[in-house]
């Protein structure tokens, strides 16, 4: 039987872009090195990138390390938790601050079963290299009663076209650090974001603690793959000792016309 | 019911990469290409700043993928390789009678394989070396079996998609041309153990890299772990590397996947 590959991936790039810390921003992410003086044949410049890495960055996971102690560095995931059948489902319906529910995935198509891997397309990645602040402030984000969903329904692994697996307001306690998104909250609500969201990241403790691979910023080809069952590969690259990394996110589906 | 199994060789502090003039540039270590096997300090390449781990490092280290763009010119970088050619049917080939110092690797090896190796495959070559990965470095990176140009031309001609090994490269750990000046003291261990010349043996500086990516071939360099569990059979493989723009090579998980 034919199958056709997806690349659900952005690649790591000097253009960017990264979440919002303090400071990020100074890492020049690949330099490239030309080899003049050593004597290649003709001493052509042969380049060697070299790369200047934060993990959690582009297409990325969370390893259960992040949250828990003792937990799965990137590489030590089981494979099978990176790799299965899983669905694609479409969440492009949801709007700035909308927060994924558990209702969300209970009526989500196709429907999701235990054991899948589950990828959601909340839309958000035609911001990504286009508008930054929209991309890293305003998207749909998950908040404790999707994430659990997703726990109780034995979901193995999920990822997202958002810029982190919490939504952009749970940040509490850091409102100093990200004050530009409870201005904008609460002029577009009325509403005071930390009491709103009075946890910092619990879903990222929630989907961690419970050894699910986790990922952040999906995107490339999704639109292509949305609402089908597939096969997803998520691999992490064989990295010892990282608390995030990048995962190349492949959906394969069945194509029974092609060779 | 799908069994996976772990290829992959990881990239950790003290773990060795092929040495490239970028060494010198990041870490300040003079004469990187020395014995080819300098070890790497614990605080590279991987090292903690603002809380979080990160790497600092050039990406031919641990499981990897070359690049067209890194020994052919006009090669299209790692990111544009098509993930075609990352993924399919492949063959674990048994290499393990030909784990000795310097030992060719040659068409006839491919020829006789088992299970045959067929166009589009990809195929990962078990030649035991990975022993050595981590345990004795020198021994890894000088001594490794390799491919000889004849084993490329077999495989360009019967199409293969891929060529893993458990090998640092695609090519034989002397085809480093001129010898004498890129790894001096692996020219004077050739020349006293074996009397001959390595400018006669081996007079084209890395011919195999550059025609199998010529071709079109995927490369895949430093495979193992779990790789004797599963030589002998046919199966899916993935190698999904680590996309970064423009670059030279991508680190990558390379997995085994049976169907039951």
């Amino acid at each position: 039987m034919g199958y056709k590959l997806y690349d659900l991936s952005w690649p790591v790039s000097n253009m960017g872009p990264m979440w919002p810390h303090r400071g990020m921003f100074e890492d020049r992410m690949v330099k490239r090195i030309c080899n003049h003086s050593t004597g290649l044949p003709g001493r052509v410049s042969r380049q060697v990138c070299v790369w200047d890495a934060i993990f959690h960055s582009f297409t990325h996971m969370d390893a259960p390390a992040h949250e828990k102690t003792g937990g799965y560095f990137a590489n030590q995931i089981p494979l099978e938790t990176c790799y299965g059948t899983g669905v694609v489902v479409d969440f492009r319906y949801m709007k700035k601050w909308d927060q994924i529910r558990a209702e969300d995935f209970e009526k989500a198509k196709p429907k999701i079963k235990a054991g899948d891997i589950v990828i959601v397309n909340t839309g958000w990645q035609r911001y990504w290299q286009k508008k930054d602040y929209f991309y890293h402030n305003h998207y749909p984000g998950l908040v404790p009663s999707g994430a659990n969903w997703l726990v109780e329904h034995k979901v193995k692994a999920v990822g997202g076209t958002w810029a982190a697996l919490d939504h952009p307001m749970a940040y509490a306690g850091m409102r100093e650090d990200y004050f530009w998104r409870y201005e904008e909250y609460k002029e577009d609500t009325g509403r005071d974001g930390e009491k709103d969201f009075q946890a910092y990241e619990p879903c990222h403790n929630i989907l961690c603690t419970h050894d699910m691979l986790a990922i952040e910023d999906v995107g490339g080809e999704i639109d292509k793959v949305t609402g089908l069952r597939c096969t997803i590969a998520a691999f992490p690259a064989p990295i010892e000792g990282t608390i995030g990394h990048q995962v190349r996110v492949v959906a394969i589906v069945d194509d029974p016309g092609k060779n | 019911m799908t069994k996976l199994y772990d290829l992959s060789q990881t990239v950790h502090n003290g773990s060795v990469m092929w040495p490239h003039i970028a060494d010198n540039v990041i870490s300040g270590f003079p004469g990187a290409f020395v014995g080819r096997s300098r070890a790497n300090t614990k605080e590279w390449p991987l090292r903690w700043r603002n809380g979080l781990p990160t790497y600092l490092g050039h990406l031919h280290g641990g499981t990897h993928v070359d690049a067209p763009l890194y020994a052919i010119d006009g090669g299209i970088s790692q990111d544009k390789i098509p993930l075609e050619n990352l993924f399919g049917t492949g063959v674990i080939v048994d290499f393990r009678h030909k784990k000795k110092k310097w030992e060719r690797i040659t068409a006839e090896d491919f020829e006789k394989a088992t299970p045959k190796i067929k166009a589009g495959d990809i195929v990962v070559c078990n030649t035991g070396w990975q022993e050595y990965y981590d345990k004795d470095n020198y021994i890894y990176f000088n001594h490794y079996p390799g491919m000889v140009p004849s084993a490329a031309e077999w495989l360009i001609r019967k199409k293969v998609k891929g060529i893993a090994g458990t090998w640092p490269t695609s090519d034989h750990s002397l085809a480093y041309y001129p010898l004498k000046s890129w790894m001096p003291w692996l020219y004077e261990e050739y020349v006293g153990e074996t009397g001959k010349d390595p400018a006669k043996e081996f007079p084209t500086f890395e011919p195999c890299l550059a025609m199998l990516l010529k071709a079109g071939i995927t490369c895949i360099q430093n495979a193992g772990k779990d790789i004797d569990l599963i030589t002998g059979k046919r199966c899916t493989l993935a190698a999904f590397l680590l996309a970064i723009e423009k670059a030279d090579a991508g680190m990558t998980r390379l997995v085994a996947i049976v169907d039951d």
